[in-house]
């Protein structure tokens, strides 16, 4: 279960780094509470919305630094 | 030293936000977990709980990278640090991908390889975060 934990511990990193797109992680986990309380298993566009959320954060740290 | 005390500053003026805000996502992020912990055995949910843990961990870094290393030489440790989290990130990626792509394929088989072998990847992920400087807690 380590990776899971390893979920909260991120979590409280994200806010306790206050950022400013704090908001946008925080509307996600909402999103993640959700589909796990949900009865069923994630759908297509649960998945998608997901890879979704993961491609705008690899977006933003791949893209070339200054001067890279 | 000179980085964890810019850590240690950045934290301090992270402590503007809102302890309401902060407490409702503690307590959504800790549902989270009894609710994964609750359908443990339960492929589908267990990765995508465990991508979710990637995600916010991955989120970290993309926003350390944004405001702590904006250029190369922001920090003298951007030009090095920066690289080695684009690469934990991708091979994690890879993990889940594969985890993922099993459960959604062959939901009624035994997962647990895959599983650990994602989960196994997200915390390697977490420690080159935290061996690196970028904020853990």
């Amino acid at each position: 279960m380590s990776g899971l934990q390893d979920f909260i511990t991120a979590a409280e990193a994200v806010i306790a780094d206050g950022f400013q797109t704090y908001t946008e992680a925080k509307a996600y986990i909402d999103f993640v509470t959700g589909v796990v309380n949900a009865a069923t298993d994630p759908t297509d566009a649960d998945w998608a919305k997901q890879h979704a959320y993961e491609q705008g954060e690899l977006d933003i740290l791949n893209a070339p630094m200054g001067g890279e | 030293m000179k980085l964890l005390i810019a850590f240690a500053l950045a934290l301090t003026l992270g402590a503007c936000s809102s302890l309401g805000t902060v407490i409702s996502t503690v307590g959504a992020a800790t549902t989270v977990l009894g609710q994964v912990q609750k359908y443990y055995g339960h492929a589908p949910k267990t990765v995508f709980a465990a991508r979710a843990g990637f995600d916010i961990a991955l989120t970290a870094a993309a926003h350390f990278k944004q405001d702590v290393c904006p250029t190369v030489t922001s920090q003298p440790f951007c030009k090095t640090v920066v690289p080695i989290l684009r690469t934990g990130a991708a091979k994690t990626v890879a993990a889940l991908d594969i985890a993922e792509t099993f459960v959604r394929t062959h939901p009624t088989l035994d997962a647990t390889a895959a599983i650990d072998a994602a989960e196994a990847a997200v915390t390697a992920f977490a420690k080159t975060e935290t061996d690196n400087g970028v904020p853990a807690k």
